[in-house]
């Protein structure tokens, strides 16, 4: 393309095509014609030009408003009948109008925020309040559950999940027994790493370390799981047949993870407490009989319980939390992943705070949680 | 005959060792739309598919825009397929982007375009489709019609020389499937596009198609426009055409229970 100045004004003479490869070229020199002083009239002339593709054409568009807030103007001649058909399809802008979003503030942010989290917890709240309803209904009422599916889901969610859960457990007892012994021994009481061990995998690790895993590998499962589901439509298919979604699908999964949170709670402290001996008699050269009599005696059964009653919590937050982000995903696929990143999210953080409060309240109560 | 723009020569395509269609010749023309016709299972969809570079043929040579498809290596095969442009079935737009984001999309990949730029060409192309104000919507928050103009509108920003539709009226009323169909239509006249259109929509054929290939049983049964199908004597075509049942649609009667129960068929047996 060739630019002939004349005075006040200059002439683009178009040439070839003006396409994708081509448009670029166009902006440049049409930007910087709109910046030069003393210059007021640009046309540009389409008599040798043969090809016109959309790129021109939102060229020539952008370029036509950047000569006029320029105070500057912008004509097209020698168009042919088909060039002017093509450049016809380019709507003209309304005032003011912008295709991207108003930009919102920090403080606009922050407040969306927060009314997003107050309606979250709103649903989680109605959905929990929905689950107890049906439990009540499968309770009292004999409203069923599909048969098989609690044993069915305390597999997938349990039985799949003990080899992580006992192998997690055996080694974070180990590093108890090792930060716990390098410790003690400067006082020459090693023989109490037992103790720590025993009432630090009793009442924190051992519910702590199966509830992060349940809801790292279970309460993402069950909200992918359930998220597929909604977004192919099958949770309106069970709606429609009069099959309550809540009852028919998220019930026996709260059930399994009630069932096998627990149980897996329970090995996890048993074999934390194992990767503790193993320090114990290789390490600080204590015997097996004396490191679990030991840990005997220290270990209160009010310290299990406690880490039982927690336990039952935190598989009762990560199920209905998995159930919960399945059944409001939004979106299709993409959705799907977002509400299994939130489901591991919401779940692990909800476990520690349930966490701290469930210490907070133990320690506030006494002896008897 | 203008000039050809797809060529397939002697080309066997399927999955595998499963052959699902056989020595396939045929061109597509430039500035037309070709319909590529036929039932379920006819091999519609694994044609196109050998065509887009998703399939290499078992046999047979593939031509796209004068260039051998599949004696290209991966570099300069991508560069082919940008001259082209695909509307999936079901859209297959990004559900995590907004429609603008979606079809802005492959200017901001291939082309060196300034922002402004690439947003009136956006802008253009979803006024084209009717979809100007819907730009910041997710694809999920729009109506399954809304959803295929935004992917014709990604389908066509680059101003492609081929837009491959696969069944584009597919689970849309006839309403807005013909609605498309005029979109498609205009893009064609506007852009002077070529376009394949797979389908099975007899309607949409009528509107859309200069040309109509017809598949079944492995093989092309009939090339022509819809008129000289339509009153083609080929039995598979004349059946498509007319709308007429399968053979397999059973009419009763035979060893039905009603034979065993009223004694028909003791009859049947003892008489042998």
């Amino acid at each position: 393309m060739e630019v002939l100045r004349n005075g006040r004004s200059a002439r683009v003479v178009l040439q070839g095509d003006l396409q994708l490869a081509q448009s670029r070229e166009l902006y440049d020199k049409l930007s910087k014609l709109s910046g030069e002083s003393g210059l007021e009239v640009v046309t540009l002339d389409f008599e040798k030009l043969e090809h016109l593709d959309s790129s021109g054409i939102a060229v020539i568009s952008v370029a036509s408003e950047i000569f006029s807030e320029a105070g500057k103007e912008l004509h097209v001649e020698n168009v042919s009948a088909s060039q002017q058909k093509a450049l016809e399809l380019m709507p003209a802008r309304e005032p003011n109008q912008n295709l991207y979003p108003p930009r919102i503030g920090t403080f606009e942010s922050l407040g969306e925020w927060g009314l997003s989290t107050r309606d979250e917890l709103r649903a989680y709240f109605l959905f929990v309040s929905k689950l107890l309803s049906e439990l009540t209904g499968v309770i009292f009422r004999g409203n069923k559950m599909p048969r098989g599916s609690v044993i069915h889901e305390a597999v997938i969610i349990g039985v799949d999940a003990f080899p992580i859960v006992a192998l997690s457990s055996v080694l974070i007892g180990l590093v108890l027994g090792f930060q716990a012994a390098d410790q003690l021994i400067e006082f020459g009481a090693t023989v109490y790493v037992s103790n720590l061990v025993g009432v630090s995998m009793a009442r924190e690790f051992g519910p702590l370390m199966t509830g992060i895993i349940l809801a790292g590998r279970s309460g993402s499962a069950i909200a992918a799981e359930l998220g597929t589901m909604k977004v192919q439509e099958e949770l309106d298919a069970l709606r429609t047949m009069g099959l309550e979604p809540e009852r028919y699908l998220a019930l026996p999964k709260m059930f399994g993870i009630t069932l096998v949170g627990p149980s897996l709670t329970l090995l996890s402290i048993v074999l934390g407490m194992v990767g503790g001996m193993i320090i114990g008699v290789f390490y600080v050269d204590m015997s097996p009989t004396l490191y679990m009599a030991r840990t005997m005696e220290a270990v209160d059964p009010v310290d299990v319980w406690h880490g039982m009653w927690k336990s039952f919590i935190f598989a009762w937050l990560i199920g209905s939390i998995g159930c919960f982000c399945g059944f409001r995903i939004e979106g299709g696929a993409s959705g799907v992943g977002r509400a299994t990143t939130r489901s591991v999210v919401m779940g692990i953080f909800m476990l520690i705070v349930a966490d701290a409060a469930g210490t907070s309240l133990a320690t506030v109560a006494g002896g008897w949680l | 005959m203008s000039e050809a723009i797809i060529t397939l020569e002697d080309v066997d395509a399927g999955y595998g060792e499963t052959v699902i269609l056989s020595n396939i010749n045929v061109e597509f023309e430039r500035g037309h739309i070709t319909a590529l016709l036929g039932g379920s299972g006819s091999g519609k969809s694994t044609l196109l598919k050998t065509i887009v570079g998703l399939l290499p043929p078992i046999k047979g040579k593939v031509t796209l825009l004068c260039e051998d498809l599949y004696a290209l290596d991966m570099f300069e095969r991508a560069q082919l397929m940008r001259r082209t442009g695909m509307l999936y079935q079901y859209g297959a737009l990004f559900g995590s982007r907004t429609n603008f984001e979606n079809v802005a999309l492959p200017l901001r990949e291939h082309t060196n375009l300034p922002e402004a730029v690439i947003r009136e060409m956006v802008r253009m192309k979803l006024s084209i489709v009717g979809l100007e104000g819907l730009e910041h919507r997710l694809p999920a928050d729009v109506s399954g019609g809304q959803r295929k103009r935004v992917a014709l509108a990604r389908a066509a920003i680059l101003d492609p020389e081929i837009i491959f539709c696969d069944e584009p009226s597919a689970g849309l009323d006839p309403i807005v499937a013909a609605g498309l169909d005029e979109i498609l239509r205009r893009f064609q006249e506007l852009f002077e596009m070529s376009m394949v259109v797979v389908t099975h929509e007899l309607e949409s054929i009528k509107i859309l198609a200069d040309r109509v290939i017809m598949l079944a049983d492995g093989e092309i049964q009939a090339i022509g426009t819809v008129e000289e199908l339509t009153d083609s004597p080929r039995k598979k075509v004349h059946d498509f055409f007319h709308r007429v049942p399968p053979d397999y649609i059973s009419d009763g009667g035979k060893d039905s229970v009603f034979e065993r129960v009223s004694g028909e068929w003791d009859r049947k047996t003892k008489g042998k």
